[in-house]
Parts: C-alpha cells; sequence; structure tokens
C-alpha cells in the first residue's frame, strides 16, 4: 500500500470518528450492601438513628436502619402513610386515625374521616369523597381544613406551599398556616381540570397539567405574589387521568409522568426530553444534575427497575420478578424492596 | 290517532324533566344526597343491590378516571375506582366503588347504552355498591341526583320518629299535650324516609322538611343542592345550613330557632319525599311563663 493511501484511510477514520463519533454510555454497577427478609427478621426497636429507610411491601410496613436492621415492622391493615418520623396505618373505614412514631409508639388520635397521604413532611387526610383535606401536624393536631366544591385530583407538597388541583380546573397554592396563597380557575381548553402539580423547592416555580382540547404542560414563575406561566407545552397523548410530577432535588429540572414516558423539563435551557416508560410510575428519586433518574414502573408486563441520565439517556433496565416494589436513596446508597425483601446497594456510576 | 300524539307529548315532556336515566337496572338505594355519613352530607346516591353493569346517566365524555391503587403516588380515595363524565350544559356525573378491573378507559366518548363500569367494593365500600354524584360547573355545585332521574316507585311515608326542644332549661322530647317554659328554643326531629327496594330497614333522607308553629311556615329545608360556602359545605336551598349546624345526630335534624311565648302553641312538622309521600306530625303544647 501507498504511504498516499494509508494516509487517505488514516484520515477517512478520522473523518469517520469525527463526524459520526459519540462518547460511551456510562454504565451503572449496583454493590449489594445488604438483603433484609421482612419476613423472618426480628424487630430491634432501638432508634438511634437519623435517617431510616421507611417501607411498604407485601402487606407489611415499617422502618429500617442503614445496615439493614428493622427497626420495627407491622402487618399491614388495609393501607398506612409512612414517612421518615411516624406512620398512620388505617382501616377501610376509619372514624378515628392513630398517628405512631417510627418504633410504633402512639403519638396522638386524630378524630377526622378519611384516608392519610403524606408527601415529603407534610401530612394529610384526603376525606373519603376526595373534596376535602386537611392538614395535621408532627404532634397529630389539625392545623387547617379545606372543602372544596369538586373532587381533588393532585396534592404535592415538597415545600412550605401545597399543591392541589380539582377535577373542576381550579389551583390552589395553600400554606403552613392553611391560608391560600395563590388561586387559578384555569380556563384555557375545553374541558377544564387539573390532572397534576407542584411546586419547586424554593416556590418560585410551578408545573401544572391541566385541560383537555388542548391539554397542556406549563411552567409557571413567580412574580411577586403572583404565578404567570412562563412556558407551555401541548401534550400530543392526553391523559385523563392523575399524573406525576416534581422537580429534581437540585431545582434544576422538572418532571412529569406523560403516557408512555418520563417528560423531563431543563429549567436552564426549557428543553423538553423524553425518557421512555411504560406503564405508570411507582417511585421515583431524581436527584438531578448531581445524579440519574430512578424510575420504578409497572406496565402491563409487570414492575421494572430503568435508570437513566436526566437528559434521556438510558442507562440500565431490568424487570423486577415481584408483586411490589419501592425505591429509597440517601446519599450514594439505593434501597430497593420487592415483595417481602429489602436490598441496600452501595452505587457508583463509572 | 290522537292517542299516539298524546303518549307522544307525554314522553317528550317525560324525557325533559328526567334529562338523565338510572346508571343500573335495578335501583337499590341504600343512601342519599344530604345523608349523615362519616360525619359529612352525602354528596350524592348509593346504590347497593347486586353487581350490575353501570351506564351513564347521559351520554357524554369520560374526564377522570382512577384506579384503586394504581400508583403508590396517586392520591388515596374513598371512593376506590372511580370515573367522572362531562355532560352537556356543564354538568358532570362521578361514579365511584368500581370493580378496578372493569374500568372503560379506552372509548372517552360514550352514549347512555355504553357499559363504563361495573359496581365494586372499593374505597370504603363493604360490599358491592355504586357512589353516584351529578356536579353543576356552571354553578360549583352538587345536585341532588334524584332531582334529573327518573322517580322512583315508593309508597311509604317519611317517618317523623321524636321531636325535640332544647333551650335554657335543657332538652326535652316533646309528647302529647307536653308543657314547656316560654323561652328561645332550638327544634329538632328525628326524620327518616325509607327505601323501598331494600329487605332490611335502611333509612334515607327525605326531600324537604318544613316546620309550621300556630300554622305559620317558620322553616324550611330542602336537600337539592350543595355548595361550598366558607369552607364548608352547606344545602344551598335551606339558608346555607352547614353539616354539623343541620345535624345533631345521624339521624336528628336541627330544623329551626323560635321563641315560644306563654298561651297554646301548635308545632307542625311536614316531611316530603322525591315521589310525593308526606308524613305529618302535630304536637300540641302548652306554654307557661
Amino acid at each position: 500500500m501507498k504511504l498516499i493511501e494509508k494516509i487517505f484511510i488514516i484520515l477517512l477514520f478520522f473523518c469517520y470518528f469525527f463526524i459520526f463519533g459519540r462518547p460511551l454510555d456510562p454504565e451503572i454497577s449496583f454493590s449489594p450492601l445488604w438483603v433484609e427478609n421482612l419476613e423472618l427478621t426480628s424487630v430491634n426497636s432501638e432508634d438511634d438513628e437519623d435517617y431510616l429507610i421507611d417501607f411498604n411491601l407485601d402487606g407489611k410496613f415499617g422502618y429500617l436502619d442503614r445496615n439493614g436492621s428493622i427497626i420495627f415492622s407491622e402487618n399491614l391493615l388495609y393501607g398506612v402513610a409512612i414517612d421518615q418520623n411516624g406512620f398512620i396505618s388505617y382501616s377501610r373505614q376509619n372514624d378515628v386515625l392513630v398517628l405512631k412514631d417510627r418504633v410504633g409508639s402512639f403519638i396522638n388520635t386524630i378524630e377526622l374521616s378519611g384516608y392519610p397521604y403524606f408527601s415529603a413532611n407534610r401530612r394529610f387526610i384526603i376525606s373519603y369523597d376526595s373534596n376535602g383535606i386537611s392538614e395535621i401536624d408532627k404532634d397529630g393536631n389539625i392545623v387547617w381544613r379545606k372543602t372544596f366544591s369538586s373532587s381533588i385530583s393532585t396534592v404535592s407538597a415538597d415545600n412550605s406551599l401545597v399543591f392541589v388541583g380539582t377535577v373542576d380546573g381550579r389551583i390552589r397554592l395553600i400554606d403552613l398556616k392553611g391560608e391560600i396563597l395563590f388561586f387559578e380557575d384555569t380556563r384555557t381548553s375545553r374541558i377544564n381540570i387539573v390532572y397534576g402539580g407542584s411546586v419547586s423547592f424554593n416556590n418560585d416555580l410551578m408545573l401544572t397539567v391541566t385541560g383537555i382540547e388542548p391539554q397542556l404542560l406549563s411552567l409557571w414563575d413567580k412574580s411577586g405574589d403572583n404565578y404567570q406561566v412562563q412556558s407551555s407545552w401541548v401534550l400530543s397523548n392526553e391523559l385523563r387521568r392523575h399524573t406525576v410530577t416534581g422537580f429534581s432535588e437540585d431545582g434544576l429540572y422538572a418532571y412529569m409522568e406523560a403516557e408512555g414516558e418520563l417528560l423531563v423539563l431543563n429549567l436552564r435551557n426549557k428543553k423538553l426530553n423524553s425518557i421512555p416508560m411504560a406503564g405508570r410510575l411507582q417511585n421515583i428519586i431524581f436527584p438531578g444534575d448531581s445524579g440519574l433518574v430512578y424510575i420504578i414502573g409497572r406496565d402491563s408486563g409487570g414492575l421494572y427497575l430503568k435508570i437513566s441520565e436526566p437528559e434521556g439517556n438510558s442507562l440500565f433496565f431490568s424487570r423486577i420478578s415481584g408483586k411490589e416494589a419501592m425505591l429509597r436513596k440517601d446519599l450514594n446508597r439505593i434501597f430497593i424492596g420487592i415483595d417481602e425483601s429489602l436490598i441496600g446497594y452501595d452505587m457508583e456510576s463509572m | 290517532m290522537r292517542r299516539i300524539f298524546f303518549i307522544i307529548i307525554i314522553s317528550l315532556v317525560i324525557a325533559h324533566i328526567y334529562g338523565f336515566q338510572w346508571p343500573v337496572s335495578d335501583v337499590v338505594l341504600i343512601s342519599t344526597f344530604g345523608e349523615s355519613e362519616s360525619s359529612d352530607y352525602v354528596k350524592g346516591l348509593n346504590i347497593g343491590g347486586k353487581v350490575q353493569d353501570i351506564n351513564p346517566i347521559d351520554s357524554g365524555e369520560l374526564i377522570f378516571y382512577s384506579h384503586h391503587g394504581a400508583s403508590p403516588l396517586d392520591l388515596p380515595s374513598g371512593l376506590g375506582a372511580y370515573v367522572i363524565y362531562q355532560h352537556k350544559n356543564g354538568i358532570r356525573s362521578l361514579y365511584g366503588h368500581l370493580d378496578d378491573n372493569s374500568l372503560n378507559t379506552e372509548s372517552y366518548e360514550v352514549s347512555v347504552s355504553d357499559k363504563i363500569g361495573t359496581m365494586g367494593s372499593t374505597g370504603t365500600a363493604v360490599g358491592a355498591m355504586l357512589h353516584l354524584q351529578v356536579i353543576d360547573t356552571e354553578f360549583k355545585k352538587y345536585i341532588n341526583p334524584l332531582l334529573s332521574l327518573p322517580i322512583l316507585k315508593d309508597t311509604s311515608q317519611p317517618l317523623i320518629n321524636g321531636i325535640f326542644l332544647s333551650g335554657e332549661t335543657g332538652r326535652v322530647a316533646l309528647g302529647i299535650d307536653q308543657i314547656v317554659r316560654s323561652g328561645m328554643y332550638n327544634l329538632s326531629a328525628d326524620i327518616r324516609d325509607l327505601s323501598e327496594n331494600t329487605s332490611y330497614y335502611c333509612p334515607l333522607a327525605p326531600y324537604s322538611i318544613s316546620l309550621f308553629i300556630n300554622g305559620e311556615n317558620l322553616a324550611n329545608i330542602k336537600f337539592e343542592s350543595m355548595l361550598i360556602d366558607d369552607d364548608q359545605m352547606v344545602l344551598q336551598e335551606s339558608d346555607g345550613i352547614s353539616y354539623s349546624d343541620l345535624y345533631q345526630s345521624d339521624w336528628e335534624i336541627f330544623i329551626g330557632n323560635f321563641e315560644l311565648n306563654p298561651g297554646d302553641v301548635m308545632i307542625e312538622i311536614s316531611v316530603k319525599d322525591f315521589a310525593g309521600n308526606e308524613g305529618v306530625k302535630k304536637i300540641s303544647l302548652k306554654v307557661t311563663e
């Protein structure tokens, strides 16, 4: 081969990699730390840990510490609302609810009819007919109560404001004392209805999914005491059910559980990315730029775990053989619960 | 020919008055609009009986559905699996406690002959039942579905089981020729309509309650519609009375507050149901100084 031909081939390779080259996808590796069988382990009721993993799996709920020791475990009656500080286990119908701490000690009774719903560090009771909401404090006292002329379709609270959307298309942001700080009667579509919404951690942004024809994903900006729509996207596959929305922990992304995908909005460049995701979202952990998006979903084929980059690049997908699954994350550890087993992993991205 | 014309006219009039159709073929009412349940008003009808397919009360469009437990991130609801349809003139209807696997979420547009689900026992339901609500979105209120559905056969009178006076001197259950002292009193009564479709004792809320003192109409309560006033659900046609003000207990209803002056007093309570049956109870009082 002549020198000129060799140079040409080298140049050709160089041009090919220059034009079509792309970085290799990063991979995820998991190192299992422990596996806990929730059926067998006896309860260790010493609670001296700040962070506990709350679980609700296969008819049992309770708490484990980071090392996988069960702090508290109890059989599920009908449902449970559980967070880092305590739980309310409830039956199908209750006139009185009982709040307990994370080792199962009694805190208070709550004389309300409804089902408890815990969101981040806030605790709510949703009335049975879904048109009333009450907030209770850490001691189980009723802080405020609101009744609406329509069923509540979505409630979310990540910080000091509670987002409440109702099926009549009305949005309310309620503060810690129960005052309605913002109210909007959305009138942008043929049928006005709220399917989802949430407020960012610093209360500066609000994300909503509203209406039929068009169905809009809207990003709202705080301006003084008001919120105004900054950008809107028309959703092509319209939903007719509640949709999960939220913001990444670092506040750089917002997301929405759309039909067949998780839509991820980069708040810096307002670009909407798609992470394919069949069925319904069961759990999501979204640290933001500092990490990846962890999803447990359920479709007709059952449960699955998916890990993606925020911009949509899929890194990991695996079917989960179980009836129920959950996902928790603390620092660089990820906790995956499948039926009666809880597995703690050290996670490193390489 | 005149007879056929007459039948057509009558049918059109009935169709106009009874705008909607029953969502099930075999209607067994187990609780009605305005009744007391879980410390609140019932905002629709609870229909029990055998497990049946459900049709919409009118043609419409599915605008919201909620599968029971589809995602742990969804709100829990005592309605269990439920659907909401949009109809003409801003009316919406809600169907709760459906069998989770029966929801028809594929076809959004439905006619009255389409099946939209099956009665189930999801949410707070302990047996197969349907919770039906009718909502007027223009006026932001819940409407008693019995106002717009075909009238059910009903021949029994509403019952007035007791009348009670509460005042400064305490509470008294009124009997024949009762003697009470003059003063301000709250009057309440144990009132129940009875369901004719159940084989067991199943009390229901009536349509209206009227109070007459010496022939003068002093108070009226109607279970027609509810709306929100000052964060509370109130009966619109009854001076906006809230649940906690109306219900003294599950069946004891506060009817009015009035002054009794010395002399003979005739208290009359008239209770009507949706079929027009009327129960009346009269009690004569002797009011002393």
